[in-house]
């Protein structure tokens, strides 16, 4: 059952409705766009700071217009790669790498063979306090590296 | 002023200007310029959340607010939520329940101001970034405590009280 309170305040409510959603709906269908566009704004704006440049010499040294840029440190700008290469250059930054492709047999591989690797050494060390030498003497030079990096992380792990 | 609703049943917010609090707010807790600025402005009040640069305080801001719509989003789509888990009593040391309570949802440093109608509905009178203790050290923040008290005093004004719980708050 409604109550006075509740009713008179329904009285003072009207039709009309919030725009916050639409503006979310909008960002979680562009979410990876929006978000790549954010950390750019951001890393320009710490740019702008460092380099103690202001929007309109940024403006100028791209040659692009002032409200360009004011939208691109607003992070709501789908950016080509044109003009990430523009602000890369006058800023004299990196704001994007392409990665290497790596076909998913090769990765697959690298990831048993680090799963392999930590497998011994969970088995190893618990079982097995001479699990230093018999690893090191049983895997070739190069194997050294990571023995030294397991050792650290099991220090690591001990010192928390 | 105006009382519009937020799509979130039973949750209906301010509108002063062209935008409501809440879609206000929002739009500025993801605006990375704006942020930049307010945070360059800001810098020193960073270090008691162990925040070390301007850039995260930017990024962790962004972050928080979309984490804000997504808990939004969820009483959009389930109606049958409680917005009590939402809201908590604006200052921490009142215990009993008042008229017209002040409350405020905190996310990390982020609020959001209302003002609760009865058990399970608010409306947003508006938010703030407080990276102060108490409300009145920061100038944002006694802004959005007048802002709640105008807010409050409009409701009272327009009948919503119930007779025997007005006669109690007037006594």
């Amino acid at each position: 059952m409604k109550t006075e309170k509740l009713e008179n305040f329904q009285k003072l409510v009207s039709n009309e409705e919030s725009g916050w959603l639409g503006k979310f709906l909008h960002y979680k269908s562009n979410q990876k766009m929006l978000d790549n566009s954010s950390k750019v704004a951001v890393n320009v704006l710490e740019a702008l700071r460092a380099k103690k440049m202001s929007q309109k010499e940024l403006a100028e040294k791209m040659n692009v217009s002032a409200q360009q840029i004011n939208k691109i440190v607003r992070g709501k700008q789908n950016l080509t790669f044109g003009t990430i290469g523009k602000l890369e250059d006058a800023l004299g930054i990196t704001l994007m790498e392409i990665i290497d492709y790596k076909s998913v047999n090769n990765i697959k591989t690298n990831a048993i063979q680090i799963n392999a690797i930590q497998k011994t050494k969970t088995e190893k060390i618990t079982l097995n306090d001479s699990f230093s030498n018999e690893f090191i003497k049983k895997e070739s030079s190069h194997m050294r590296v990571v023995f030294n990096v397991l050792i650290q992380l099991t220090s690591f792990q001990k010192a928390i | 002023m105006k009382i519009i609703n937020t799509f979130v049943p039973r949750l209906t917010v301010f509108k002063f200007h062209s935008k409501d609090e809440l879609e206000r707010n929002l739009d500025l807790w993801a605006d990375e310029k704006y942020l930049y600025t307010f945070f360059e402005k800001n810098e020193e009040s960073l270090a008691f959340f162990k925040v070390k640069t301007i850039k995260e305080a930017v990024l962790k801001t962004i972050k928080q607010a979309r984490l804000i719509q997504e808990r939004l989003y969820e009483y959009v789509q389930d109606g049958s939520k409680n917005l009590d888990e939402l809201f908590q009593n604006l200052d921490d040391n009142e215990y009993h329940e008042t008229i017209l309570s002040k409350q405020k949802s905190k996310q990390y440093w982020l609020r959001l101001y209302a003002i609760k109608i009865e058990t399970n509905h608010y409306v947003i009178t508006g938010g703030a970034k407080k990276l102060v203790h108490k409300m009145k050290q920061s100038e944002l923040t006694i802004k959005e405590k007048q802002t709640i008290e105008k807010c409050r005093n409009y409701l009272l004004d327009n009948g919503v009280y119930d007779a025997d719980s007005f006669y109690e708050f007037i006594l």
